[in-house]
């Protein structure tokens, strides 16, 4: 299936085009291993010659066939990793082998990477269905329930048995970080992969329906950065903080073995790791209160470090003080991975209530103990959170809340949120909204992305072009009514019916062609994404899905903002009478 | 007054000199008929086509020697019922001095006469009424009619098989009802050897790599920690599929792992092997191809052996997984080419020490048992390492297929504990302290050489015994294995493999003996036996076999013997002879 659709092609050229990017150096090696209902091994080791291939057909009980020459120092094999890269999509062109081992691929990969620790990155494409791990497509099996599936928990969103989880644990204790990339057509099961790549420090990339077309600059791209980014190895990190508080939490992709350390096979510079405290005693009036991040790391060229960081802030009693200091995008991001975490064991209708119920009280608070003088007839919002009710109208209605979406599409959010920064957590739910017809026109100049809109249907023109992204996914929504100058600027064709469903943003010789690749580049600089750009049409599925985002327009079975805002203020009342 | 043969014997004295000169000295008082003559050229030219290079063509004919002898051989006796003989060739037979002791054996080209009764078949001491149309089975004297195409017997034209001097006769399978299967020769090759031996090993199978017959079928295994199936067959690189030295692999295992069934779905009932059971022959020929379509890569995979890469501590010995290695040749064979002559040729340099089979462990702490040790039944490991060699047995007896051994090392290998595995299957030993010996190099070639001393390596054989009811079959001592068919013929005394009247010969060759033992059947009296119908009884041997140029043939020798009674037997024997 892989080959097929192009996915295995895609891996090896993005592998093949990254390899050059990685690190200098004696310490980089690199080893590689292709699999379907068996694991194929390649010894790089002999220079002049072919690579030889060996096959472990056992995925029950999986073993390295070597225990050198399977991974090599980088500048030893290059040439010989290039032309096998190369070679790959066609040796395996008449592969008519459907059944994926990928559970048995990743504890090979494993063994063979053992005594040094190191970065997994699996590529994927069907449901795992053979050997040590295999899944089954439990989605079929889940959909009679799908008309309760408001009111109670999903074991569909839960990893199928403990057999993934087992592994992982394995794989952190000898500083393996798996990265898997889901190129995919169908129900793969996220919620049971996603265990090893959370649990060891990596990520879930998840292209569906992968496109061979479209994808494969974005594959490369991602896997170009996975390896190129800031990051180290063989991390421990542990919080303290001063008398009257402690860790409660953590929250993000580590392995934690004890209540005071995390450990991480790798930390990078996309990773977030939240943590929350709790008061065990009481904090002394206008004293500090520290708080110290120490982080035990290796770098990429060998070196073994500690990162410390060191905060201290003032103690207050006044509950003014703590609303004019709030900051909004944390406390956000904190609602929004404790949302996350709720996933599998709450249903979402509870969640729903339970991050409305959170704003309600938040502001009743203050309108309880700040502003109690102001008219009760008024809804009082903090000037520091006059937006906290848009972001968790936003929640409310994302992909991991909304009752309506595909199971796998789900599972990823979560797994997204797991590890997702302050700065790209309002965006994944609250998306940025930006017209891209009418760049040149503009007198925007002195900014290079110009004033995001507010996400209603007010805001969409049947005759605009609009660029929608969340840090992840670009939407790019083309009205009916769009000019053919348009049209053939930004995407080389003369009519609506020649647009391609699968976008591909090229750069055409004309301004407005080159202000919208200006500005979806320095989005993706900002976000540290490529952005996976997918054409919306009106009346299409793809349209349908660009809406989804509009959080302010009322959606099925969801508040508008206005109707929201009056549905907070009412429970804010009844609650101060 | 007949002179006594045996089966063995006539084969043992066939290459003799004497012998030779014996038959061309019968030839002259019966050259063969002009039809027969003009026989043989189509067949020579259908045998050599001229397209074939003239190096092939040379192997070819001297391979085919001994063919051409049968193919005389044939020419001398009636070609059969359809086509009588002029009537020169009757005369009564010669006085008894003329009488040839070893003559030429002939081949008849249909099937053989069988009694209705008995399924003897028609054989020189059969009586004949030629008015009738009538034989009477010497063994059970039952009367048999001729089928019409022996219409046109009579005493001055005799079918082959009636002639008093062709005691044993060879019935071959036409092309219309049988095809010609070609051998299948599977290398097992042990790697855990200083680098000198595996020279000398190189080096040896090199020569028999030129030396291979050119239809035949030729795998490789190679085997030290872990057991190697290089894949000859390879398209873009070179492939081997690696099993853990610690496990058996069954036949079940080995079409689950190896993609027999690539792209189709497995039948979940019976037994399932061979190509006449779904098994493509694009999957067979991954690992089995003909000599002449994979002597480069064969010859690659010889010269790139390498000791074997796991490290071995220096109070350890090596990891040598000769059992596992065993197991894995045996059930690709039982999946590829089940019911076709396979021999397994195994090299072994050293003791195993890991996986089944083996018989010591790898500490040098503890030494190789000694034939003491085995004698007062004291090596830890022997019970269980032939328990597992006899189920070894079990398997290729039950496929067909021979094991061969060449152990050649200073220490003990452990060919008593394969003993079972290598005698039920007909196999070779070859015991040497290297593979430098000319003892091994000189073995190894005599069994590919064609020449007028080959061995004459065949396949599949099947033993029946008929005798007259006076006798019972106690067993057979030698390299056979019982098919277990319970028959009246079978004495209650086992001496051997008996208690049937069917064996198995795995592999069989020109050298090949058996030693028969019989019994008297008990009657009231002793005295009773000088009273039987007939003072001749007779024994019949069947010999079904896979021919070493790929027919099937069946041999059958029929001999009688004399009573001899009274209390002076053994003197009276003896002036006989």
């Amino acid at each position: 299936n892989a080959i097929q659709t192009g996915s295995t092609a895609a891996a090896c050229s993005a592998i093949s085009q990254a390899i050059s990017d990685l690190p200098e150096g004696p310490r980089t090696m690199v080893g590689i291993a292709t699999f379907d209902s068996a694991i194929h091994f390649y010894s790089l080791k002999r220079a002049q010659q072919q690579p030889l291939m060996l096959i472990v057909p056992d995925v029950q009980d999986v073993y390295t066939p070597l225990q050198k020459d399977l991974i090599l120092p980088v500048s030893e094999c290059r040439e010989n990793l290039e032309q096998l890269l190369e070679s790959i999509p066609s040796m395996f062109e008449n592969n008519r082998v459907a059944d994926s081992a990928f559970g048995a691929a990743m504890k090979a990969g494993f063994l063979a990477m053992k005594s040094t620790g190191g970065k997994l990155l699996v590529f994927q494409s069907v449901l795992p269905s053979l050997g040590v791990g295999s899944l089954s497509a439990r989605e079929a099996e889940g959909r009679a329930n799908v008309s309760t599936g408001d009111k109670e928990p999903h074991k569909l969103l839960q990893p199928v048995d403990k057999t993934l989880k087992t592994m992982a644990l394995e794989f952190a204790e000898y500083q393996v970080c798996v990265d898997v990339f889901l190129t995919t057509q169908s129900y793969v099961d996220i919620a049971s992969i996603s265990v090893v790549p959370n649990t060891t420090g990596g990520r879930v990339y998840y292209y569906y329906p992968f496109s061979a077309r479209s994808d494969p600059a974005k594959l490369f791209n991602d896997l170009r950065w996975n390896i190129s980014r800031p990051q180290g190895f063989e991390a421990v990190m542990r919080v303290r903080c001063s008398q009257g508080l402690q860790v409660q939490d953590y929250f993000g992709n580590f392995c934690k073995r004890v209540p005071t350390d995390i450990d991480l096979p790798s930390i990078d510079s996309d990773k977030t790791i939240m943590v929350t405290f709790k008061h065990d005693d009481k904090l002394q009036e206008n004293s500090e209160c520290g708080f110290q991040c120490a982080l035990l790391y290796t770098t990429v060229y060998g070196q073994r470090r500690i990162r410390v960081m060191n905060l201290s802030l003032p103690c207050t009693n006044m509950l003014s003080n703590l609303f004019r200091y709030a900051d909004l995008e944390t406390q956000f991001t904190c609602f929004l991975k404790q949302a996350a975490n709720g996933i599998p064991t709450s249903t979402l209708l509870h969640l729903r209530e339970e991050v409305t119920n959170t704003c309600i009280n938040i502001l009743q608070s203050y309108r309880k103990y700040c502003a109690s003088v102001s008219s009760s007839g008024q809804l009082i919002l903090p000037e520091a959170l006059k937006l906290l009710p848009l972001y968790t109208l936003a929640l409310i209605k994302s992909i991991g809340l909304r009752n309506e979406g595909r199971l796998d599409d789900r599972s990823y959010w979560i797994s997204l949120v797991s590890s997702v920064s302050v700065l790209l957590a309002v965006p994944l739910v609250f998306p940025r909204l930006i017209p891209i017809h009418d760049l040149t026109s503009r007198g925007d100049d002195e900014s290079l992305i110009p004033s995001p809109l507010m996400l209603n249907s007010e805001n969409i023109r049947e005759d605009g072009v609009y660029l929608l992204e969340n840090g992840e996914d670009g939407l790019i929504y083309v009205g009916n009514v769009v000019e053919p100058t348009i049209l053939e600027q930004i995407f080389g064709v003369s009519s609506l019916a020649a647009l391609p469903s699968q976008a591909v943003l090229e750069q055409f010789d004309n301004e407005l062609s080159r202000k919208v690749n200006e500005v979806i580049n320095e989005i993706r600089r900002q976000r540290c994404s490529y952005l996976r750009l997918r054409l919306c049409r009106r009346g299409e599925p793809s349209g349908d899905f660009f809406r989804s985002f509009l959080t302010e327009d009322k959606a099925p079975g969801g508040l508008s903002y206005v109707e929201f805002l009056v549905h907070v203020h009412r429970q804010i009342q009844s609650k101060m009478t | 007054g007949w002179v006594r043969r045996s089966c063995g014997g006539a084969e043992a004295k066939r290459g003799d000199p004497k012998a030779a000169r014996r038959r061309r000295r019968l030839a002259g008082p019966w050259p063969p008929p002009a039809a027969a003559a003009g026989s043989r050229p189509p067949a020579r030219r259908r045998r050599w086509p001229p397209s074939h290079a003239v190096e092939r063509r040379r192997r070819r004919r001297a391979l085919s020697g001994d063919g051409g002898g049968g193919g005389g051989g044939g020419g001398s006796p009636a070609p059969g019922p359809l086509l009588p003989p002029p009537r020169a060739l009757a005369r009564p037979p010669p006085p008894l001095a003329l009488v040839p002791r070893f003559p030429d054996i002939p081949v008849l080209p249909y099937s053989p006469l069988r009694c209705r009764m008995c399924r003897s078949i028609l054989n020189p001491f059969s009586i004949v009424d030629y008015v009738a149309k009538i034989w009477v089975c010497p063994f059970c004297f039952q009367r048999n009619h001729f089928p019409q195409h022996y219409s046109s017997i009579s005493e001055s034209n005799l079918p082959a098989e009636l002639f008093p001097q062709y005691t044993t006769v060879e019935y071959i399978s036409t092309a219309e009802t049988g095809p010609v299967v070609p051998p299948v020769f599977m290398f097992v090759v042990d790697t855990c050897m200083i680098e000198e031996e595996i020279g000398y090993l190189k080096s040896a199978l090199a020569q028999v790599v030129e030396l291979l017959p050119d239809n035949s079928l030729v795998g490789f295994i190679t085997f030290g920690t872990y057991v190697q199936v290089h894949e000859l067959g390879f398209g873009l690189l070179p492939k081997s599929y690696v099993f853990k030295g610690t496990k058996e692999v069954t036949k079940d295992e080995m079409l689950d792992q190896m993609c027999f069934f690539a792209g189709k779905r497995k039948p979940t009932t019976g037994v399932i092997a061979g190509t006449r059971d779904g098994l493509s022959s694009e999957s067979i020929a991954r690992f089995l191809l003909p000599a002449s379509e994979c002597e480069f890569v064969l010859n690659a995979v010889i010269e790139e052996l390498q000791k074997d890469p796991w490290p071995v501590p220096a109070d350890q010995r090596a990891s040598r997984c000769t059992g596992a290695a065993l197991s894995v040749a045996a059930s690709l064979l039982g999946v590829c080419v089940p019911g076709s002559g396979a021999r397994i040729m195994a090299f072994v340099g050293g003791p195993s020490t890991e996986g089944p089979g083996s018989i010591v462990s790898k500490s040098l702490l503890e030494p190789i048992r000694s034939h003491k040790d085995l004698d007062k039944d004291s090596a830890p490991l022997y019970d269980k390492a032939v328990k597992f060699y006899d189920q070894i047995a079990k398997q290729l007896v039950h496929q067909g297929h021979v094991l061969d051994v060449f152990a050649c090392a200073v220490d003990q290998v452990g060919v008593a504990e394969m003993k079972v595995a290598i005698e039920k299957t007909g196999g070779i030993v070859v015991l040497a302290e290297s593979f430098g010996h000319s003892v091994f190099k000189d073995s190894l070639l005599r069994i590919f050489q064609s020449s007028d001393n080959d061995l004459g390596l065949s396949f599949n054989g099947i033993l029946e015994i008929n005798c007259s009811k006076d006798v019972k079959i106690q067993g057979i001592i030698g390299p056979c294995a019982s098919l277990e068919k319970k028959s009246p013929l079978s004495s209650d005394t086992v001496i051997g493999q008996g208690n049937t009247s069917a064996w198995k010969m795995c592999g069989l060759d020109k050298k090949t003996s058996l030693c028969l033992v019989y019994d008297i059947a008990k009657k009231d009296g002793s005295n009773t036996i000088g009273q039987a119908a007939s003072n001749q009884f007779y024994f019949q041997f069947l010999t079904y076999y896979q021919h070493h140029e790929g027919q099937m043939r069946l041999r059958a020798t029929t001999i009688s013997r004399r009573w001899v009674s009274g209390s002076d037997s053994v003197q009276a024997t003896y002036r006989w002879l």
